[in-house]
């Protein structure tokens, strides 16, 4: 080929494949308003093809489904996390697959795993409504992110009889566990709701300490008392336990910061209650704020946290626990913990303990032991609003399926011999290491795919088996890890029925100020309490003063006052 | 005597002839074309959610239209007049820290005889352009830590200081870091087209400069800086309308809420208050209002410079 030839066919090629390149990242799904509303179109298939494409409405449950004369796709959002184990990928692995051969195959359902970042589920849908490419259902553990999705429209309304008909098994479980109470927003029936065993408690969340610290510090045991635990800090920085700033300290980080239940005043005022005990937008400015912040301060000036903790990232706290540096490590702890089995390779003579909630008591500084309750609400799930009927019917489908008892348990524990094994008691036991495996479970034994009908990670009936069955096995204080873990329950749900725990105000109607806010608040919240934490404890006053000037002024007056009208109009609900 | 007929000489091109003859080069310069008629010119059409109170899920037939609303709103948040100071202030800074640094190098680089010294170093400084902010920005935090930052912990061993100094971590230092970081990371490809713009000046000025007597520092002062003085001008519009730019990657980088004084800018604000918060509306209208003050900003630099005799960038 002559060079001239060659050159003309390259310049056309390239030009070529560039222009299609760049017009086919124009095309793709036709935008919101180019797509006609999801009930008239599906209304209007439906009159074609009446029967067919309507199954499910004889007969009541699984037993009256028949597949779809046409594949409906089914796309269901799943949240993709870190997966320390090396887990597929969410979307797409052994037990979506599982999914598709055992329920989708069987009624012509394409099912599809939507991946959203946990921690960033507004923004992802905001970005896929407007792309028109909103999963056939949202959902969200967090109500005030929930009410948001309706806000936007995200959400549509659904019929409760037709509901019932088509999952009733997922419908009594929800009038079983009172939660057919939360379905309306804005007087709209837009919400189903999964269940949450145990949720007058947060017993799986575990703070782990250093047990042979407390020791060498002349104490027996985790002091529950602020005043006791002050003096074994004290003692553990005169030892020199550890690093030089044994408490960490890490930037604040995602729903849920600075929680201020130990701080508030009991018995609670509802008022109080309802427009400022908020789980996603700090409540800066209030007084249980304000003792929080004050004893933050207090231990940052003391030079027990980090005194860069500003910028460290969550990393750190595996990292400083692992290695030594501090005295205690959160999480929620199941059987099998990575971090534990990184502290234990590390410090093969550390001992460790769990906090331990001692149940009701009020210290002399004005702090109790109560704490933020789950709630009995797992995941608040809504029908997207550009879900079609036939997509909606197929997620009802797919809900009632995944309530039989029998996917449930496949689904949670996974197959035997390879997931789970039984105990002598006939309980089943998951495998603690499934690396490798083509049929590892993701995040926490699936919990992100199951979740849609219970957040428990075991609720056989029995508590003590299920509390303890979350207890980390097989390392050296785990015969102590089970029953800590045991009376911690016990101790939380002491609190809970003394009347020092309640689970979080709920709003009937949006919160406009909240969903404007709320980002906006969180952002700066952040930058005023590291200012009021690093600041000196002389200044501790003034600082909090003008912080709070601030955030009421950037918004959380006027979150206040919105939640004060609602609830003063009916529209919240209430204390015990 | 008959007067000889001139033979008639075409001295334009019709543009069918100019296609019939370089239609490769025309073909060529249609990628860039598409490219800017798609991301550029294709969104405009999505401007239009400034003035409306856009939903996501709804679309533009669905959303309500509000007119000015969402500028209001914007001019009265306190938060946006900090991200528009911010964003003038740290732009201005950049350009007058970062603008000359390109230049000078480039007129270094140009002195450098060995070429083997050259080429070596113009790869080291155009290193830090192929790195991402994230990497720079992690890298940095690891190294200029007040208590266990490389930095830090070489000038305390060394005794030059008792306490580490936080350069990242107070506002005032963080501002010279994070300047100084970004004139680190861009001088060297910006070297680039001044390079090219020497490379394009007569050989035969720096002989005559030669045979005048000049030395080394008169030819880079009178023949070298003049001869890239259209390139300087044109670089220096184009970036006048990026004063009221900022970025997020960059921003994000070195975040610490310690700073936020300084580190508030508008691409922050608008990922906070739109994209993060599915506020697509206010985004926009603060895109567009960034859009608009930018090309002020050039119509009045490239006015300015033409008024001076220069030949402008329109």
């Amino acid at each position: 080929m002559k060079k001239n030839t060659l050159q003309k066919v390259l310049a056309t090629a390239l030009v070529s494949t560039m222009a299609m390149g760049a017009l086919t990242a124009c095309g793709g799904e036709a935008a919101p308003e180019a797509s006609a509303p999801a009930k008239e179109e599906s209304s209007a298939a439906s009159e074609s093809t009446p029967a067919e494409s309507t199954p499910a409405e004889t007969v009541a449950g699984i037993e009256g489904f028949v597949p779809f004369e046409s594949t409906v796709t089914l796309q269901i959002p799943i949240y993709q996390r870190a997966t320390p184990n090396g887990a597929a990928d969410a979307g797409d692995n052994y037990w979506t697959n599982w999914v598709q051969e055992n329920f989708g195959d069987k009624y012509n359902i394409d099912v599809e795993y939507i991946t959203l970042d946990r921690g960033q589920e507004n923004e992802q849908y905001a970005l896929l409504a407007a792309a028109g490419k909103l999963p056939v259902c949202c959902f969200e553990y967090d109500y005030p992110d929930v009410t948001l999705y309706q806000n936007e429209g995200y959400l549509q309304e659904y019929d409760i009889d037709w509901f019932k008909q088509i999952a009733p098994t997922y419908w009594q479980r929800m009038v079983d566990n009172g939660l057919d109470a939360y379905t309306e927003i804005n007087g709209e029936n837009v919400l189903l709701v999964g269940s949450r065993a145990y949720g007058n408690t947060n017993y799986q969340f575990t703070t782990f300490y250093r047990q042979d610290w407390v020791e060498a510090a002349g104490f027996t045991e985790y002091p529950s008392d602020p005043d006791e635990l002050m003096k074994l800090y004290a003692k553990i920085a005169e030892l020199g336990l550890g690093g030089e700033h044994f408490l960490g300290g890490t930037k604040i980080e995602g729903n849920g910061a600075d929680q201020n239940y130990p701080y508030r005043t009991y018995p609670l005022d509802e008022l109080t209650w309802a427009t400022t005990g908020d789980y996603v937008i700090p409540a800066l400015s209030t007084e249980a704020q304000k003792a929080l912040l004050k004893k933050q301060n207090e231990l940052y000036n003391l030079g027990y946290i980090d005194p860069e903790y500003n910028t460290r990232t969550s990393d750190f706290a595996v990292s400083d626990f692992v290695s030594g540096q501090v005295f205690t490590y959160s999480c929620y702890s199941t059987a099998k913990n990575d971090v534990l089995d990184q502290f234990y390779a590390a410090n093969p003579d550390a001992h460790l303990g769990i906090v331990v909630n001692p149940g009701p008591m009020t210290f002399a500084d004005g702090t109790c032991t109560a704490y933020r309750p789950n709630g009995d609400c797992g995941q608040y799930i809504g029908f997207s609003s550009q879900a079609t009927e036939e997509q909606m019917k197929a997620f009802a489908m797919y809900l009632e399926w995944m309530c039989q008892d029998d996917v449930f348990f496949t689904l949670k524990y996974g197959l035997e011999g390879i997931n789970f094994n039984y105990d002598a008691d006939g309980n089943p036991v998951y495998v603690e290491d499934q690396t490798g495996l083509a049929e590892q479970q993701g995040h926490n034994n699936n919990v992100d795919m199951w979740c849609l009908v219970e957040a428990s990670a075991a609720a056989t009936g029995d508590a003590e088996k299920d509390i303890k069955s979350c207890a980390p096995v097989g390392y050296p204080d785990s015969d102590k890890f089970a029953e800590q873990i045991w009376a911690n329950y016990q101790g939380q749900l002491a609190c809970f029925e003394a009347g020092m725990v309640a689970p979080d105000c709920k709003f009937g109607v949006t919160i406009a100020a909240s969903d404007e806010y709320k980002d906006t608040l969180f952002a700066k919240y952040a930058e005023l309490r590291d200012k009021i934490v690093m600041g000196s404890v002389d200044d501790f006053e003034a600082n909090y003063e003008a912080a709070s000037k601030e955030y009421l002024a950037a918004g959380y007056q006027a979150i206040i006052d919105e939640k004060a009208e609602a609830y003063n109009s009916g529209a919240t609900t209430h204390l015990r | 005597m008959a007067k000889a007929k001139e033979p008639k000489v075409r001295t334009t091109t019709t543009w069918s002839k100019a296609i019939k003859r370089d239609w490769q080069l025309y073909l060529l310069l249609l990628i860039p074309v598409i490219l800017v008629i798609v991301f550029n010119y294709a969104a405009y059409p999505g401007l239009r959610m400034a003035f409306m109170d856009y939903k996501p899920a709804k679309g533009y037939a669905g959303s309500k239209w509000v007119g000015f609303a969402t500028f209001q709103k914007i001019f009265q948040d306190a938060d946006f007049l900090r991200a528009l100071k911010n964003s003038l202030v740290f732009n201005l800074l950049d350009l007058l820290v970062g603008f000359p640094m390109p230049i000078i190098l480039a007129l270094m680089l140009n002195e450098l005889r060995f070429m083997g010294f050259k080429k070596v170093t113009q790869t080291i400084l155009y290193l830090p352009h192929f790195l991402s902010w994230a990497i720079i920005g992690s890298v940095a935090y690891t190294m200029f830590r007040p208590s266990t930052g490389l930095v830090n912990v070489l000038l305390m061993n060394a005794g030059w200081i008792e306490q580490g100094i936080p350069f990242l971590t107070e506002k005032w230092h963080w501002a010279v870091t994070y300047l100084l970081i970004g004139v680190w990371q861009g001088m060297g490809w910006g070297t680039i087209l001044y390079l090219a713009a020497i490379a394009g000046i007569n050989g035969e000025l720096y002989e005559a400069a030669i045979i005048d007597g000049a030395n080394r520092w008169q030819k880079m002062w009178h023949v070298t800086l003049p001869g890239i003085r259209s390139t300087v001008v044109t670089l220096l519009i184009m970036n006048l309308g990026r004063v009221m730019g900022s970025n997020l990657e960059r921003l994000t980088a070195f975040d610490n809420t310690q700073v936020r004084d300084f580190e508030y800018q508008l691409a922050i604000y608008i990922y906070n208050k739109g994209l993060g918060n599915g506020k697509f509306s206010m985004g926009t209208a603060v895109g567009l209002f960034q859009s608009l003050v930018g090309l002020i900003l050039v119509l009045v630099s490239d006015k300015i410079a033409k008024a001076l005799g220069e030949e402008g960038l329109l």
